[in-house]
């Protein structure tokens, strides 16, 4: 069996500025962030947003700096009139960009649960609160939007994940460089949702222990019985080889064998200290493709962990009860 | 930091290239021929290659295409850093970076260069249809700046063009607009510099225009048909004389040979102006004076002082310390009566000095009778103008040819010929009466321009007159001989009809017909517009500037008046579009514009909604905080949050809503 790629599970803050350089972050440290209200909806103030020229407007200043002096020297009325206008430009689009943050409500739903190496898709929805039509919003690490006067829009935005657990979204950047480019303002939203992150489900799992433990006590019929076809898994030494699927080898599925289900469906439970000994993460990630797998084939499954199980059961909610269980099982706070 | 930028695509491409185009247009006119071909070439290029992308060069044949660009500009000039050199190298480089657009950076490192190629463009030619062509290419860059900045994730080149650049257009235009008041109160405020501060040899070589610091015979004839403008003035107070007899002072010519005026040696003339006294009050006024890349300043007979930049000479001429390269503005001081200083020992020698190889026996006696009649100088100069004013001489712009002694053939046979005839034949014959005599070339007399309320002084005003050294009228006296040829002997139809309305005003040219009328008011209304457009925009100085502050006396403070205006200038505008665009809007919607309009009222009786508080909240915290309003402001939230967020939403209740709304009576603490 392969080494897998195993993190262990840290509640986690999203990586929010992952590209920024050490400096920008602490820089990012001293700004100040846009509360939420009771209802988790956070209202840029004027306080809360930050401008700066971006590239192109500091070579815009420099070209102003350079038809000034020219200009200036050569007496040349008119070339001094243009390099106005453009200053006068410039300073008014500064404005824009700032009123074009003014007042923008935000708010976030949580993310759908996601295995740990798959992108979190947080929905952010954006407000205006101005009764303004907003140009080109965008919001760091997702996309950009306009908004109508008055108008409200979905933002997707993807947040890459690492590690199984829950991933806070503490809070998202907005920032705009309409209408000229010239200036880039942003503001620091805070915002609360969260996603749940699965563990990366290891490539495959030892079969549950269905054969060699099935639950004789439970009440009803044996979970797999000889009567009628339910489905295929995978070959288990000692298997009985009359139950061997040979049409599927002869298919080269691999060495699969048949399953028989009596009236009820097979009920097992997927056992943490059933598996072999190895590291506590392999043995989440084996767990989890067992999950995978047993829900798959509709079998009825119990989780059993060291100090937490989950009662035996079935569906999507089930699912996900025992996927989050292995996601927050042993977490480093 | 920025995730990769799209490319830019086919529209922002054409856009940049077309600007550039267009701005190139009326440059070429100033650039050499090959350099222009090799513009226009590579733009041909450029648009051809927008509907086929194969045809863009590659990175080597780009490389090669630069080296060539180069090899041209340094062909044509023989440099690469003057004015001309340096703009056809710009131009050429920014032509071919069109074809080498391959991000958004780059082309917004294109713009930058085009923001600075207008500018440069000022350099070349400064009126005003200029500016407005400029103005609307700069409005495109603007629109392109828009359009590079909207919303890049959209695919661009999904969407069309036309509702793209509309828009993008439309932010342009709302972004001008907004800035337009500060780049005023810049243009005006910001102080200038009286001169340059460093000089990169920009200069470019022009023709010389107007009169010249030599005279030939004949040379005249072309000057008087142009109707160009010489210059403008501009007087403070009601002129003393009619302006047909204002005599604008340029270049004096002491040397002759007989054909030809040559001026003074100029170690001699060099030294500065003895004093002059007035003899008439001494009259201030201003002029703007047309490139002309000479020297010469046309002060009003005689000038007082010369101004900053100008020196007086010692036989009163104006000359600039630099050839006068653009529209120029002088605040001169002339007095039209005065008494010139003393006349040295070389300079009577100068004034007296004789051609011996032009001078005719029946020249000889011309002047020997007048001397026999009266030796004295003063009657003498009397008699001469009366010779001229008598004898059949007569006034045209197309004299027949003179030959190879054009004094006497001019004096004694042909009899016809305009102002350089007679001044020259003048001059010459005091001289040989022993009178010391030279000569002046400028320009005689004005026209009020009555839109504009300034004075006009053409090209075709250009005039040449002698001065005559007197004692008894107190040294040197100008003597016009061309003004005693009898009227009925100007012969306006040969080449002054040709000039119609431009025609100097002392010939009395008929202007009866309607039309001529109308021509002639239209040149003024655009000579007005022209002259306003040089005064305020052009020439506008520190001199202006400093009457402005005059004006709001508040010239003790100097520059840092203009400083401090700015200041406060720009930041009262600042605000004031701060404000703007601050100002509070309605919802559209009826029911939002309702709780908007509560929120206002309880906002002014002290209870204002806080950030980020929603309508239930407030509505109940105002309730709280007001229980004489509490029930109205409960039941008309009952209204509010099913409209608002769902539910039965009759037309009926929110009728209901508003009308609440408007019925609440909400007055600061009202009944406790």
């Amino acid at each position: 069996m392969p080494k897998l790629p195993t993190l262990s599970c840290k509640r986690s803050r999203s990586p929010e500025l992952t590209d920024a350089t050490l400096l920008t972050r602490w820089f990012h440290t001293l700004l100040r962030r846009v509360p939420m209200d009771k209802q988790g909806q956070a209202s840029i103030g004027p306080r809360h947003i930050y401008i700066l020229p971006t590239r192109a407007g500091l070579g815009y200043g420099l070209l102003l700096f350079v038809t000034l002096l020219g200009a200036l020297n050569y007496q040349n009325n008119l070339g001094l009139l243009f390099t106005f206008i453009m200053a006068g430009v410039s300073l008014v689009s500064m404005h824009h960009a700032w009123f074009n943050l003014l007042r923008l409500r935000v708010r976030a739903q949580p993310g759908a649960p996601v295995f740990a190496g798959q992108a979190v898709r947080f929905t952010i929805t954006l407000e205006d609160g101005r009764e303004r039509a907003r140009g080109a919003i965008c919001l760091r690490g997702g996309e950009c939007i306009d908004l109508p006067a008055g108008g409200a829009a979905p933002v997707m935005l993807p947040v890459q994940t690492q590690r199984r657990g829950p991933l806070l979204l503490r809070e998202v950047q907005l920032e705009t460089r309409y209408p000229l480019g010239l200036f880039r303002a942003w503001s620091l939203v805070a915002v609360d949702a969260v996603a749940t992150v699965y563990p990366r489900p290891a490539p495959q799992a030892p079969p549950p222990q269905q054969l060699t433990s099935i639950d004789h006590n439970a009440s009803g019929d044996q979970g797999t019985g000889a009567d009628d076809f339910v489905g295929a898994r995978s070959y288990a030494p000692g298997d009985s080889l009359r139950r061997i699927d040979w049409k599927a080898l002869a298919r080269e599925r691999g060495l699969m064998v048949k399953q028989f289900g009596g009236d009820r469906a097979a009920r097992v439970w997927l056992d943490w200290a059933a598996l072999p000994p190895v590291d506590d993460e392999t043995r989440i990630a084996l767990l989890c493709r067992q999950v995978l797998e047993a829900s798959g084939q509709d079998l009825v499954y119990g989780l059993r962990l060291p100090g937490i199980s989950v009662e035996r059961g079935q569906g999507d909610a089930h699912k996900h009860r025992c996927l989050t269980t292995l996601a927050g099982f042993r977490c480093e706070d | 930091m920025q995730a990769q930028e799209p490319m830019p695509d086919r529209v922002q491409i054409g856009l940049m290239a077309l600007l550039l185009g267009l701005a190139a247009v009326p440059l070429l006119f100033y650039l050499q021929p090959a350099v222009s071909a090799y513009i226009g070439l590579l733009l041909l290029l450029r648009f051809v290659a927008l509907a086929r992308p194969a045809l863009v060069p590659g990175r080597w044949m780009l490389v090669g295409l630069a080296l060539l660009g180069v090899a041209v500009v340094l062909a044509s000039y023989r440099e690469l850093a003057g004015q001309d050199a340096g703009t056809a190298l710009l131009l050429s480089m920014m032509v071919l970076k069109t074809l080498e657009i391959r991000s958004q950076r780059d082309l917004r490192l294109a713009l930058l260069l085009f923001g600075f190629l207008l500018v440069v463009a000022f350099l070349f030619n400064q009126s005003p249809l200029f500016a407005i062509y400029l103005g609307v290419l700069l409005l495109g860059s603007f629109m392109l700046l828009a359009d590079l900045s909207a919303r890049p994730s959209t695919a661009p080149w999904l969407r069309s063009w036309r509702p793209r650049l509309h828009s993008s257009g439309r932010r342009a235009l709302m972004l001008s607009g907004q800035a337009l008041p500060l780049a005023l109160l810049l243009f005006v405020l910001f102080p200038r510099l009286d001169a340059p501060l460093w000089s990169l040899g920009l200069e470019r070589d022009r023709a010389k225009t107007g009169v010249s610091d030599s005279l030939e015979l004949g040379n005249f004839s072309e000057l008087v048909r142009s109707g160009a403008v010489a210059f403008h003035a501009y007087f403070d107070q009601p002129l003393p004389v009619p302006p047909e007899q204002l005599y604008w002072r340029g270049p004096v010519l002491w040397q002759t040979d007989g054909r030809g005026w040559e001026p003074g040696p100029k170690a001699l003339m060099q030294q500065l102006a003895p004093v002059i006294e007035p003899r008439s009050p001494p009259l201030d006024y201003a002029i703007v004076m047309e490139p002309t890349e000479q020297k010469w300043i046309f002060p009003l007979d005689r000038p007082l002082q010369a101004p900053a930049d100008a020196q007086l000479t010692r036989d009163a001429r104006l000359l600039a310390k630099e050839p006068i390269r653009e529209l120029k503005r002088y605040e001169l001081r002339s007095a039209l009566s005065y008494r010139s200083g003393s006349l040295s020992a070389r300079e009577r020698q100068l004034a007296l000095e004789v051609p011996q190889s032009v001078i005719t026996p029946r020249m000889r006696r011309l002047v020997n009778d007048w001397q026999q009649q009266s030796p004295e100088p003063r009657t003498l100069v009397a008699q001469a103008l009366a010779h001229f004013n008598q004898q059949p001489f007569y006034y045209s712009l197309k004299p027949p040819p003179l030959g190879s002694n054009p004094v006497d053939a001019f004096l004694f046979e042909t009899r016809t010929g305009y102002c350089e005839h007679y001044a020259s034949s003048f001059a010459l014959l005091m001289r040989v009466a022993g009178i010391p005599a030279r000569l002046v070339v400028g320009y005689l007399g004005a026209e009020r321009n009555p839109l504009g309320g300034h004075y006009l002084v053409r090209q075709s005003d250009a005039h040449a007159w002698a001065e005559v050294w007197l004692d008894e009228e107190g040294g040197w006296t100008r003597i016009d001989p061309t003004a005693t040829v009898a009227p009925e002997r100007v012969d306006t139809d040969a080449g002054l009809a040709d000039l119609g309305g431009t025609a100097p005003l002392r010939f009395r040219v008929t202007r009866d017909s309607g039309l001529g009328r109308l021509a002639h008011s239209l040149r003024l209304l655009a000579d007005a517009a022209n002259a306003g457009w040089n005064n305020w925009v052009v020439n506008f100085s520190s001199r202006r500037q400093q009457r402005l502050l005059e004006a709001l006396g508040l010239e003790h403070l100097g520059a840092y008046g203009l400083v401090l205006g700015l200041a406060s200038g720009a930041a009262v505008l600042m605000l004031g579009l701060h404000a703007w665009l601050a100002r509070q809007r309605w919802p559209v919607d009826p029911v939002e514009r309702s709780y908007a309009r509560l929120c206002q009222r309880l906002a002014r009786v002290g209870l204002p909604r806080r950030p980020g508080e929603g309508p239930r909240d407030y509505l109940r915290r105002a309730a709280d905080a007001r229980p004489d309003l509490a029930h109205a402001l409960l039941q008309w939230l009952q209204l509010y949050l099913p409209l608002r967020f769902g539910g039965a939403a009759t037309e009926r209740t929110r009728q209901l809503l508003i009308r609440r709304e408007q019925q609440l009576s909400i007055r600061r603490r009202a009944s406790r």
